[in-house]
């Protein structure tokens, strides 16, 4: 039964269509379910289109949309860049997602991020990819490697726009496939400020 | 006795010490020259009626004017009328406290009564009145709470939305409310069949109200519990509550079907009524669990944070003990993945009457963690398989571009099954998967690879309350392991058969792992240092999982080193820790601890001064700790590069110099 989880959870990511949950995709919030009230919908997201763009990446097959045309850029080294916080300290796919910003995205011009997953042990089936939101203009292909290896960075880069009153951060979905099952964790990138390599205190137990 | 009208309404009584009453006050006024100006006039006294009442049909009521009173004198005389309802007889209209037996009606009912009094001079008050509601003849007002529930469907591996269904509200509370006036006429609890029967009004516009919150109080032997489910985070808010549609009580069905408000494709089409239910459902079932190996437990009130502003899933004993749960229909919701509750749970279970000595923190699948961490989050990974009785932990989730996917794994497997060398995860002590396999080997009937052993929980969750919960080492795998060994010690064979496979040295295991030879990787043995005073003790606090690793998480195997410390002599005695760590922001920390209990702290963050004495003095001084012959400590150094939940300075691997004096 090991295979089963990798292999329906990747088929089952192969075969829905992009885009056809994200409609009315969003009461995020839980109410007092009195009195019954219709949950507003979440706009629908929209990605710029563009050419899609080698992304350089060890043992990684990474394709990525940009929203202009320009060469990739020179990735940075993985020590100068800002490690994410993790959204949901409960059991996770062991992997560090750094990023860099080449830009300040909160001024509204397209700016080029940089990630980084870099696992910490090895396993297979490594996925990266943005959750698309109102208000945030970017690449919709997700990274994916087959094959991963523990301490290796798994790259990156794309363009995105955040437009006025768009969100402050955006979420990054990481999901791995191990010998007993799949694991995902999301991660925050802020888009502006935030210190590098630094992570909140805990005062729970997940 | 008040007479009929020809409306149907009473009339008021005439009564002759009324009239004789008024000819005494008109004529003490006439005597005092008409009552003004003078310097001794009477003032009226102030009738009160008491407060209104809802009684049921045929009840005695009672009708009450203590709370009459008269400024200048006293109360001589009390008059009570009825002015309208279906007429009474007052048993003695003139008494200060008298009462009615009340009319038997069809539906809810007012009676109107008026009382005046009169004071020791004669004069009367003003009427004050009271309302009786008379309702109509109890009746049983029955009815089965349930709630929908999304499955996890395993072959797809994410929720099935479109195939909920309702299942039965187990131990929640429920209350019937007059429709009009919101009162609380009867509460209780449902059964586990989602049933409750409540006596109630007949005939009377009722709604059935479910709250989010399993409830066994002192009305009630042990064990009791108190589990709510709110949308926020405090400890005084009100749980979710859901008010099914106004009904009759006599007539009417008294079954309440909670809705999902989420559609097919796991969007929100509503209020998600449910999701709180569905939580308490699964906690229920996990409390179940736990009454097995404690039948009398009082159980701490829990608070489950479940809405907009929870930012992740956990347990934690802050304020009040709480799990959040995270509620984003977009990423994260768990209301549905049931092992993610049972496994907070597990740990509100572990905090509550066993001990955890977790550091909490990030960890992901075969990440080599602090053995604190490792056993924390493996045994309540464990409990939640047992709880269930599902060897399946799923964790759903929506994928990027909104379709629903989960993550899962299987807790049977062991982690030593994979080659050896593997690092997905092999078999160790520092291993989560390791430590709820084993929990759920010891467990389950299966029998196996290396398992042959088969216990009950009451058992299992023994060995966490015993001896491992007062050892003088951190709570661990070895502490645990050797605690079940000396309760059960017939199985003990079979048990390190089992223990022995997943690479942890099980024949010989004492707390502190004094005989373990299985190492990750270097410098992690031994798992405890021993350390005398006066001779200084070399640990390391390493980067995790060896020169390649990148990340210096807190949490992982290695960044903390461990030292037993068994005083010879009582008095104080100064700790330095010195790290090898030339980096202008260096800074060693630690902490002393007596079996779990922080004694002495020797953080830099807690300098008056704010930081670390940078380069020149790379060391941390606790100075006059007191220690007790024959008492073993602990001592927790790290070097913050590795160990602290802010991370200072640079991931790497030091040297600690740990001298007691």
């Amino acid at each position: 039964m090991h295979s089963q989880f990798m292999h329906t959870s990747w088929s089952l990511s192969a075969v829905i269509v992009l885009g056809t949950l994200l409609t009315g995709c969003g009461n995020r919030q839980p109410e007092t379910p009195e009195p019954l009230q219709p949950a507003p919908a979440e706009p629908q997201t929209t990605a710029a289109p563009g050419p899609a763009v080698q992304a350089d990446a060890a043992a990684a097959t990474v394709t990525a949309q940009k929203l202009s045309p320009p060469a990739a850029s020179r990735e940075p080294e993985l020590a100068d860049m800002k490690v994410a916080q993790v959204v949901s300290e409960k059991l996770g796919v062991p992997v560090e997602l750094r990023y860099q910003l080449d830009g300040d995205a909160m001024a509204g011009q397209p700016v080029t991020l940089h990630l980084a997953a870099v696992p910490r042990v090895a396993g297979a089936n490594l996925t990266m990819s943005i959750k698309q939101e109102s208000g945030i203009a970017f690449a919709k292909d997700e990274l994916h490697a087959a094959k991963v290896d523990a301490a290796t960075p798994y790259r990156q880069q794309l363009q995105l726009a955040r437009q006025v009153g768009g969100p402050a951060e955006i979420r990054v979905l990481v999901t791995m496939d191990f010998p007993i099952g799949t694991g995902f964790t999301y991660f925050s990138v802020p888009l502006g400020g935030g210190s590098a390599q630094s992570k909140p205190a805990v005062d729970g137990t997940e | 006795m008040p007479h009929r009208g020809g409306s149907g309404h009473p009339v008021r009584n005439t009564s002759t010490s009324l009239i004789l009453s008024g000819l005494v006050s008109l004529l003490t006024l006439v005597a005092c020259g008409g009552g003004g100006g003078g310097g001794s006039s009477n003032r009226a006294p102030v009738a009160n009626a008491g407060m209104a009442q809802t009684v049921a049909s045929g009840a005695t009521v009672n009708l009450n004017s203590t709370g009459s009173s008269d400024p200048d004198g006293s109360i001589a005389a009390y008059q009570w009328t009825q002015t309208s309802g279906p007429a009474v007889s007052i048993s003695n209209a003139g008494a200060a406290l008298t009462s009615f037996v009340a009319p038997t009606v069809t539906a809810a009912t007012t009676l109107t009564f008026s009382l005046v009094v009169t004071d020791n001079q004669g004069l009367n008050s003003a009427a004050s009145s009271v309302t009786i509601t008379v309702s109509p003849p109890a009746v049983t007002l029955a009815g089965v709470v349930r709630y929908a529930r999304a499955p996890f469907d395993l072959p797809t591996v994410r929720l099935d939305y479109a195939n909920a269904s309702f299942l039965p509200a187990r131990g929640v509370v429920v209350r019937v409310l007059n429709a009009s006036t919101q009162a609380v006429l009867a509460s209780g609890v449902t059964l586990d069949d989602g049933s409750y029967s409540l006596n109630v009004p007949g005939n009377t516009s009722v709604t059935v109200q479910v709250e989010a919150r399993l409830l066994r109080d002192s009305s009630l032997p042990l064990p009791r519990w108190n589990v709510r489910v709110q949308d926020g985070t405090g400890s005084t808010l009100t749980p979710y509550r859901y008010t099914g549609s106004a009904i009759n009580s006599t007539n009417g069905n008294g079954d309440v079907n909670i809705p999902l408000g989420i559609s097919a494709t796991g969007a929100a089409t509503g209020t998600r009524a449910s999701g709180p239910f569905a939580i308490l459902d699964t906690i229920y079932t996990a409390l179940q669990a736990a009454i097995t190996a404690m039948p009398a437990a009082n159980f701490p009130t829990l608070y489950v944070d479940w809405g907009a502003q929870t930012e992740g899933s956990f347990f934690t004993p802050g304020s009040g003990l709480h799990i959040a749960l995270r509620a984003d229909l977009t990423e994260d919701t768990d209301e549905f993945d049931q092992p993610v509750i049972a496994h907070e749970f597990g740990h509100y279970l572990q905090y509550s009457f066993a001990r955890s000595d977790s550091l909490g923190g990030n960890h992901g699948l075969g990440d080599k963690l602090d053995l604190r961490v490792a056993f924390n989050e493996g045994f309540a990974t464990g409990f939640a398989a047992i709880a269930l009785n599902d060897q399946v932990y799923y964790d759903t989730f929506v994928r990027s571009d909104g379709t629903l996917d989960g993550g899962g794994y299987f807790i049977e497997t062991n982690p030593a099954t994979n080659p050896p060398g593997d690092a997905r995860g092999v078999g160790c002590w520092c291993n989560e998967a390791t430590v709820w396999s084993l929990v759920w080997d010891l467990y389950d009937g299966n029998v196996d690879a290396n398992d042959g052993v088969a216990l009950p929980f009451s058992a299992i969750w023994q060995a966490m309350i015993g001896s491992n919960s007062t050892t003088p080492a951190f709570v661990s795998i070895f502490s645990y392991i050797h605690a079940l060994k000396a309760i059960r010690p017939v199985e003990a064979g079979t048990i390190d058969t089992l223990v022995a496979a997943q690479n942890i040295s099980s024949a010989t295991i004492d707390d502190f792992a004094t005989t373990e030879t299985h190492a990750p990787f270097l410098n992690v043995l031994p798992v405890y240092a021993d350390i005398f005073r006066g001779t200084p003790k070399i640990v390391h606090s390493i980067d995790d999982g060896g020169p390649n690793a990148t990340d210096g998480d807190h949490n992982k195997l290695g960044a903390h080193a461990l030292l037993r410390y068994v005083a010879q002599s009582s008095g104080n005695v100064t700790i330095t820790v010195t790290t090898s760590n030339t980096s202008f922001e260096a800074d060693p920390d630690f902490v002393m601890y007596r079996s779990g209990v922080p004694l002495s702290l020797g953080l830099c963050d807690q300098n008056p001064i704010g930081q670390c004495a940078p380069n020149a003095q790379r060391n941390e001084v606790a100075t006059n700790v007191a220690v007790t012959a024959g008492t073993t400590y602990v001592i927790d150094a790290y070097d913050c590069a590795n160990g602290c939940t802010t991370v200072q300075g640079t991931h790497g691997d030091y040297d600690l110099t740990v001298s007691i004096q």
